[in-house]
């Protein structure tokens, strides 16, 4: 989840900022680290009140926004949490990719790191210090799945 | 213009009311369905009507796309709502392939069914599409079976155009999170008429919900109950897989079953007057009245259908009994006749249609015996 979507208080709605609301919100809400008041969904500016009092999602981003809300429901609500089950056959395909791709990532450092070794050994820095900067962008390479 | 469209649309004999499944005795039919999302548009109670019109039209392509592939919708009849008037409309509900909430609006809403109604598809219920299949008996797995894949041709066809809202932690993403995950409700029909003279019906209610499932009214939630029929179905959707679901609710409708056989069993012996009572009643009623509401009417049917599973009334198949439960029902009459009937010509035509059949009947001698308690002979069920 992304910091876009939580919209602080007195922001476009030109709500003010409550500071009751704010304590009460700070012991209801499961995100009472974050001093927000509402949060809404960046896409279809559902609120979590509303989606709580109707019973009813906007959106599919909704469910990304409001993650930790509607965890802690469904842990009551359902049989648990997580999702098991049928998957998309996009999704499948999309998650063995990504495994495929950090196996990869995975395969080649390891390699570069035997490689790193074996130049510090025979002592050749200069290939060590290639090497090392090789390293540092395949491991900040991100394999995520967007 | 009000011709009759639906009633050449569909057949007047559905899937679901012939024979086939298990426990037809008790178990009249078994739904599932599937709650599905196109992960491009908001849900449809926040949809735009240019967006609704959009979906629909995009499910309306898919199925004619996918028709031929495995698992399509090959004879789908495709019924956009504003082409018809809301009787018809109405009449879907009576055919059990939308809902009231779905009829309510016609901008961009549908239902794309088989010609037997075996398998439909509600666009823009609460949710973008709901995949339904119907069957008769108890056969949940083959109900799953049809709409899974009606669900995987559909799922291809979007796959390269937007997709189907899915998270890998919340499952298939449905605008009610209660549905959210499988996005699976299995529902079986169940008649339960000794259950409910014996006065039982509430503790089986208590032990349904104990195994967090649902025992509600004929038509769903928060409806009443109509001649002794319950739908059974599940209320978890996440945190469990589907054939868990199928299983949880295919065994307590076995349990359901066997319990209103046990209660048919004793009728004879623990309410022989009460039992012979309205089951005659209800045949004098379908048989010589002249007006009939459909309440009434469905309730009537119902007692004749448990003495016809008893053996004390004959001449009537369970695929009649189906049958009859839908046609008697007000919009399905207007239907029938291809224009708006009022209410109390409704009552005459139910009437009508409902004697036809019910001469045909015979009932056992216990019917005309004095002492009713003597009739115990021909009392256990098949």
């Amino acid at each position: 989840m992304s910091d876009e979507n939580v919209e602080f208080s007195g922001g476009a709605d030109g709500e003010s900022l409550d500071f009751e609301a704010l304590m009460a919100s700070l012991h209801e809400s499961p995100r009472a680290a974050s001093p927000v008041v509402s949060s809404r969904c960046a896409r279809c500016g559902m609120t979590w009140d509303r989606l709580r009092e109707d019973g009813r999602a906007g959106c599919a981003t909704c469910y990304e926004t409001f993650a930790d809300e509607l965890r802690a429901v469904m842990e009551k609500s359902q049989r648990g949490a997580a999702h098991l089950g049928k998957t998309p056959r996009a999704a499948q395909k999309r998650r063995q990719r990504l495994l495929l791709l950090r196996a990869r990532r995975d395969h080649q450092l390891e390699l570069l790191q035997r490689r790193l070794q074996e130049s510090v050994a025979a002592e050749k820095f200069e290939e060590a210090a290639k090497l090392r900067d090789k390293i540092r962008i395949v491991e900040s390479t991100i394999v995520s799945d967007s | 213009m009000t011709a009759p469209l639906l009633l050449t649309t569909f057949e007047r004999t559905a899937k679901w009311m012939r024979r086939g499944g298990r426990d037809a005795d008790i178990a009249l039919s078994s739904r599932v369905r599937l709650a599905r999302n196109l992960r491009k548009f908001e849900f449809p109670h926040r949809a735009q009507p240019a967006d609704l019109m959009m979906i629909r039209h995009r499910v309306w392509q898919a199925l004619h796309a996918t028709g031929q592939a495995p698992g399509g919708l090959a004879d789908a009849r495709l019924l956009s709502f504003e082409e018809f008037t809301g009787w018809e409309r109405q009449s879907l509900i009576d055919r059990y392939i939308s809902s009231r909430e779905h009829i309510a609006q016609e901008l961009g809403r549908g239902v794309a069914a088989s010609a037997d109604a075996g398998v439909s598809v509600m666009v823009n219920e609460e949710d973008h599409i709901r995949i339904q299949s119907l069957l008769p008996g108890l056969q949940l797995d083959s109900a799953f079976t049809l709409a899974d894949k009606l669900d995987d041709a559909l799922e291809s066809w979007f796959d390269n155009r937007g997709g189907i809202a899915w998270s890998e932690e919340f499952g298939y993403l449905t605008a009610c999170p209660t549905n959210a995950g499988t996005g699976v409700r299995a529902s079986v029909m169940l008649h339960l008429p000794a259950l409910e003279i014996g006065g039982k019906i509430e503790r089986a209610r208590k032990w349904a919900e104990d195994k967090n499932l649902a025992l509600r009214g004929t038509f769903g939630e928060g409806s009443k109950i109509w001649g002794h029929l319950h739908q059974l179905s599940n209320q978890a959707t996440l945190g469990l897989d589907e054939t868990d679901v199928l299983l949880e609710v295919e065994n307590a409708a076995r349990e359901l079953c066997e319990t209103e056989r046990r209660a048919r069993a004793a009728l004879p012996e623990k309410h022989a007057v009460e039992t012979r009572d309205r089951l005659g009643r209800a045949y004098g009623t379908l048989r010589y009245a002249r007006r009939i509401g459909c309440r009434e009417a469905t309730d009537c049917l119902s007692l004749l259908r448990l003495g016809s599973e008893m053996n004390w009334v004959k001449g009537l198949t369970r695929q009649r009994f189906n049958e009859l439960l839908v046609w008697i029902r007000p919009a399905y009459l207007q239907v029938l006749h291809g224009r708006s009937v009022p209410s109390a010509e409704r009552d005459v035509l139910r009437a009508d249609l409902l004697r036809v059949h019910v001469t045909r009947l015979r009932l056992d001698t216990g019917f005309f015996e004095p002492e009713t308690r003597k009739s115990q002979t021909k009392s256990t069920p098949e």
